[in-house]
């Protein structure tokens, strides 16, 4: 798309259109279908939306698990008492660790190497800095629910002792929510008024040891316009958290079933994407090329990433079994129900669900799993809990996974959100590992577990 | 007739090819080990020439004209006063020369005896192609094409369709026949195994003889050299006395090709990763013998060694998580009863402990210096780190909470295609990942279990010569290799009875009667058939590696696993430690002035060509095609552009320092472009019909 010039800039945490109180929900259903899924009543209007309670919840269909991502994106973005999106007044990670930082997005070149890299503009896995068409770095930060911040705290995990000595089978509860959210510095000029922005503030990059770093003493002002949300929770029967996805209707263009590498992949532009970029640019990474470059001066960076979404709605279309097809139009459907019912000057509206996955049955969550694969390889095929993974199988958003989207080994959120023992990311020997636990799931929890250490360290 | 006992070693040693005339001597330390604590320098580096074991540097790799120096294989003699009953041998042995007095006599010459060959022409193709029970054509590679009786098709099959066809065996044999050097020679004397220097050999009074007729054979005898532009085999390369110590130097090819039609006048073609009929390469390989000369008169024959010449190692240092000794060792332990309290009857003692410095701490530290290699992402290298970081008095329960989740299991079949676990790499013939030999999980079980010690048996020096070459060569994928192949772990290869006087490891050559040469026939017969009993000869360890090695290596960047598991696209590398991928140029370092430090720059392909673009010979848009010249002939042309991967403190700098122990760096590369953008793993294949390109 075209970033239009913005009018409207001045607040400090700012939505671009009014969230009204008239939804058209007379053709919504109550009742989860997987023949027709379509969003409830009872989510509008989108200033009234309640968060979805996981006590009790049905997951026999797969539009349940949709329903529920979806609910709770729209309960996350309405506006609370303070008229902001409720997640914005979510604690971080910092927070339980009473960490500085917090009014800042600080994004640091090592993730997850330091106890300040909770904000960041390195994608997981791979240290990728996504750069928009302006040669500007997203940043993305995470949000922690009231559920999950009371867990933390009333089982006192944010005391590495008490970690190792957890029972590995504990689970998070019911209605624990994890977020991270992607955003674009918007720049003078443009128009976001399909965005929800806000005013913030972030670290200047600079080059510092042969790395990009930021510098922490060097704050800059910005506006930031969000173009990815990543929801985790947790529901009766699904501790492993479903995990869905939501991004800006104009990031980047979907590849085609079939496109070959120097076929163009759109014909017009995105936000991420220039028109007839081919495919095989898409979506590259140099983050350790000697082409990455950082201008500090202007605090652009080049090569501009190209993004193009690997597989729409989450899942290879080509794919018949594991009960992708259903999948794929449950999300369609519902994501044009929800846009239905929702006004459309909401912001909100510009947004919509790239998918969502979980384990398919209940309860099936258990320590030591790598879910490397989308079956437990210990179950015959023809048994109906061969299949583990369910829902969207090839799930990433553009913004958040752009460059690992392809590769089978990253290409879902499992991939890496599992409950296998951690090494020390930082490969400190004066830590101690992590072991094999169910909430290793959560990443933010397994982040909590190092940087206390290093809290520990630091403070002897 | 002395009793004492006289062993060449190492058993085996490694040349490998350059396009110099100047060498450095083939190393005599193992990569992935610590050698030098003071200043951290690792092991695996070759020896200057003139040196006990000075480790060359970074202006070593290239001569003045910029040329690949080669590597050289030296040799030395060990005296033995017991027979050997036991691994390590009771008796540690010492090194002789001239002069050296063993037994009560003294040394007055020793005479060397080496013969090389190359055989690949007339050997079997790697592949062969069988219809899997799907009813699908797959090619099965390694040892299982010889099972039961059968073999794999033969190479240049229209020149006869039997290997000891007569025809055959003059022509596509490059045969330079024996040669001798005696350890008084001067240093600055040369022996060539070229068609110009007269064979000889050892006869059976001790002395030299000389062959006035053997049949020397080189390409440019039977075909016309179809790419003469770019060079020819005349030599397979040379022999010379070290000054000083009376060793042996052997020095292989020149990384030369000669290409020539099929018997039906067809060109040759060059289209093939390991398999291409009407290509020579110039490596070799052979027996090394010997006869020390007592002044009393009196002579004895020394146990031999092997040579073998092969590729260029452009990453000296990175060990290999399995290395060829690992597979020797292997085979060694479970078939030839090396170790009883190691393994005997079938099983693996629960009681035998494992050594953390020579079992377990060398997997660790081949794994951490993958990333000089490779494209590993920071999670990748921090989880290495922490591995290399274990000491032996560490609790490995507490290091490691899951070592069966960590390291995949040799001896569970389903894990072969289990990407997740460790080694990260792709795996032998029809299996798809790397998995570490049998014994070496062994040995990191009993680690892990708490059942080791922080050293183990001491090795003799020439034992412990043994182990390191081949610590420095690549194991456990051979489809084929680089240095040696699967044949490394068939037992009929070896001298099996090697209690007494022969010793372990020592490859079960054929006793060649020269005397017997004649210009009317070719000397050299099939040789050895892998799962066969037949001795081996000249030229039967290089036999079954890539026909020419160019194409293999240039081919071994980055593939999916072969047999690829459902659903799998991502891309591994095949020999991460062998074949640098991914490297660190040391161009792109920067120095930090205030605290006087060199930082670690960006990645750029090893190989990555000249030019920019789609004007350079390496580019590509296919993930699964980078890190490569797209044309084999290309690569034939540019190999030694190629640069190589060297730790940093053998680096100097401009302030009178250097790069830092910390980092391995790729210098002396040749390459004029800076190839295509390199991304972290994990990549991916780009589907696609056929090659693509703009």
């Amino acid at each position: 798309m075209t970033i239009r010039k913005a009018s409207r800039l001045l607040l400090p945490v700012m939505l671009s259109a009014a969230l009204h109180a008239d939804a058209q929900a007379a053709n919504t259903r109550s009742t989860p279908s997987d023949d027709s899924c379509k969003a409830d009543a009872s989510w509008f209007p989108h200033n009234k939306t309640a968060m979805p309670d996981g006590n009790g919840f049905d997951g026999r269909t797969n539009c349940a698990f949709h329903r529920w991502a979806w609910q709770t994106f729209l309960w996350l973005t309405k506006e609370d008492a303070n008229g902001q999106p409720v997640f914005l007044g979510m604690q971080s990670p910092y927070d339980l660790l009473g960490m500085k930082d917090r009014e800042s997005l600080h994004p640091v070149l090592n993730k997850s190497q330091t106890a300040h890299s909770m904000d960041e503009y390195l994608q997981a896995g791979t240290e990728g800095i996504m750069i928009d068409q302006n040669g500007r770095a997203i940043y993305s930060n995470q949000y922690l629910n009231d559920e999950f911040v009371t867990f933390i705290d009333q089982n006192q995990l944010t005391n590495p002792e008490h970690v190792q000595n957890l029972n590995p089978d504990t689970e998070f509860p019911v209605n624990a929510i994890e977020l991270k959210a992607a955003w674009k510095i918007v720049e003078d000029g443009e128009d976001t008024s399909d965005f929800f922005t806000m005013k913030s503030s972030v670290y200047k990059l600079v080059n510092k040891s042969g790395k990009i770093v930021v510098d922490s003493s060097q704050k800059l002002d910005v506006t930031l316009a969000m173009v990815g949300f990543h929801i985790a929770g947790v529901v009766e029967g699904h501790p492993e958290m479903i995990w869905a996805t939501f991004e800006h209707k104009d990031n980047a263009p979907n590849v085609q079933p079939g496109t070959q590498a120097n076929d163009p992949v759109a014909d017009t532009d995105s936000t991420f994407y220039k028109a007839n970029t081919p495919y095989h640019a898409c979506n590259i990474n140099p983050a350790n090329s000697p082409v990455l470059i950082l201008n500090e001066t202007s605090q652009t960076l080049h090569p501009v990433t190209q993004v193009c979404r690997q597989y729409a709605y989450g899942n290879d279309a080509a794919q018949t079994n594991f009960q992708v097809p259903t999948n794929i139009r449950v999300v369609k459907e519902l994501n044009a129900s929800v846009k239905d019912n929702l006004d459309k000057d909401d912001v909100w509206s510009n947004y919509f669900e790239v998918g969502a996955i979980w384990f398919r049955g209940a309860n099936r969550l258990k320590p030591g799993m790598d879910l490397a694969e989308d079956y437990d390889p210990d179950i015959p095929a023809d048994d109906p809990k061969h299949q583990l993974l369910i829902g969207s199988l090839k799930l990433s958003n553009s913004t958040i996974e752009t460059f690992t989207q392809r590769a089978n080994t990253m290409d879902n959120c499992f991939r890496c959100h599992n409950t296998q023992y951690r090494l020390p990311p930082s490969g400190n020997p004066d830590l101690q590992p992590l072991k094999a636990t169910n909430l290793n799931i959560s990443h933010a929890f397994m982040n909590i577990y190092f940087w206390s250490q290093e809290q520990s360290l630091n403070n002897k | 007739m002395t009793e004492a006992i006289f062993r060449v070693h190492p058993a085996i040693n490694i040349a490998r090819v350059g396009n110099s005339s100047e060498y450095y001597i083939a190393p005599e330390t193992a990569a992935g080990e610590v050698v030098d604590e003071a200043t951290g320098l690792f092991g695996g580096l070759p020896t200057r020439p003139g040196t006990e074991n000075t480790p060359i540097t970074a202006e070593d790799f290239r001569d003045a004209q910029g040329n690949v120096k080669r590597q050289a294989a030296r040799f030395k003699i060990f005296a033995y006063d017991q027979s050997q009953n036991s691994y390590p041998s009771e008796d540690p042995g010492r090194e002789v020369t001239i002069g050296d007095i063993v037994a009560g006599k003294k040394i007055k010459d020793i005479i060397w005896m080496v013969h090389l060959a190359n055989k690949k022409n007339n050997n079997y193709k790697i592949s062969r192609e069988v219809t899997n029970e799907q009813g699908e054509k797959v090619f099965q590679e390694g040892i299982l094409p010889y099972e039961n009786g059968k073999t794999p098709p033969l190479r240049n099959a229209t020149y006869g369709d039997d290997l000891d066809n007569e025809g055959r065996r003059r022509k596509l044999v490059i045969d330079a026949g024996p040669r001798t050097i005696t350890s008084s020679t001067a240093a600055t004397q040369q022996v060539h195994f070229n068609a110009a220097t007269q064979a000889s050999y050892i006869g059976n009074d001790g002395q030299s003889q000389t062959v006035t007729h053997y049949p020397v054979s080189f390409p440019g005898d039977h075909f016309t050299n179809q790419n003469a532009q770019k060079g020819t085999i005349e030599t397979l390369g040379e022999l010379q006395i070290e000054p000083g110590t009376g060793r042996l130097i052997v020095t292989g090819g020149y990384g030369n090709t000669f290409s020539f039609k099929t018997a039906k006048d067809k060109a040759p073609t060059l289209d093939h990763a390991i398999d291409n009929d009407g290509w020579f390469d110039d490596v070799s390989d052979g027996p090394i013998n010997a006869t020390v000369i007592f002044e009393d008169g009196s002579t004895v024959d020394v146990v031999g060694g092997w040579f073998v010449c092969t590729d260029p190692s452009y990453a000296p240092q990175t060990r290999n998580v399995v290395s060829t000794w690992d597979d020797m060792f292997n085979t060694w332990v479970e078939q030839l009863d090396l170790i009883p309290a190691l393994y005997k009857e079938g099983e693996y003692q629960d009681d035998y402990p494992a050594s953390f410095y020579a079992d377990v701490l060398p997997v660790f530290h081949g794994a951490f210096l993958q990333r000089w290699n490779t494209n590993l992402p920071g999670k990748g290298i921090s989880g290495h780190n922490w591995v290399a970081n274990i000491k032996p008095a560490d609790n490995p329960q507490a290091k490691i909470p899951n070592f069966e989740a960590l390291i995949r299991n040799p001896n569970i079949e389903a894990e072969n295609s289990q990407g997740k676990k460790m080694p990260l790499a792709l795996g032998d013939a029809q299996k798809s990942f790397l998995s570490l030999s049998s014994t070496q999980y062994f040995l990191m079980q009993q680690w892990y279990k708490g059942n080791s010690n922080a050293y183990g048996p001491a090795l003799g020096e020439g034992e412990r010569l043994d182990q390191v070459v081949l610590h420095n060569c690549l194991g456990g994928r051979y489809s084929p290799g680089i240095d040696l192949t699967f044949i490394v772990r068939d037992v009929n290869l070896y001298k099996q009875d090697w209690r007494g006087v022969t010793g372990p490891f020592r490859i079960n050559q054929r006793q060649l009667d020269y005397a017997m040469a004649t210009d009317a026939h070719p000397f050299l017969q099939q040789g050895y058939i892998p799962l066969r009993t037949t001795a081996v000869e000249p030229g039967d360890l290089s036999k079954f590696m890539s026909q020419p090695w160019h194409t293999d290596y240039n081919s071994c960047a980055v593939h999916e696993p072969s047999p690829n598991p459902p659903g799998n696209n991502t891309l591994y590398w095949s020999w991460p430690a062998q074949r640098p991928v991914q490297v660190h140029p040391v161009g792109l370092c920067t120095y930090d002035e205030a605290n006087n430090i060199w930082n670690l720059g960006g990645q750029l392909f090893s190989v990555r060509g000249d030019g920019e673009g789609k004007d350079n010979q390496t580019h590509t848009n296919l993930p699964q095609d980078e890190g490569r010249y797209q044309s084999y002939q290309d690569f034939l042309d540019n190999w030694h552009k190629t640069g190589f991967v060297i730790q940093g403190t053998q680096i100097a700098d401009e302030y009178g320092g250097n790069y830092g122990k910390d980092k391995f760096l790729e210098v002396a590369s040749l390459y004029t472009g800076q190839g295509d953008i390199v991304q972290p793993w994990p990549t991916a294949v780009i589907p696609t019909p056929e090659k693509s390109d703009d």
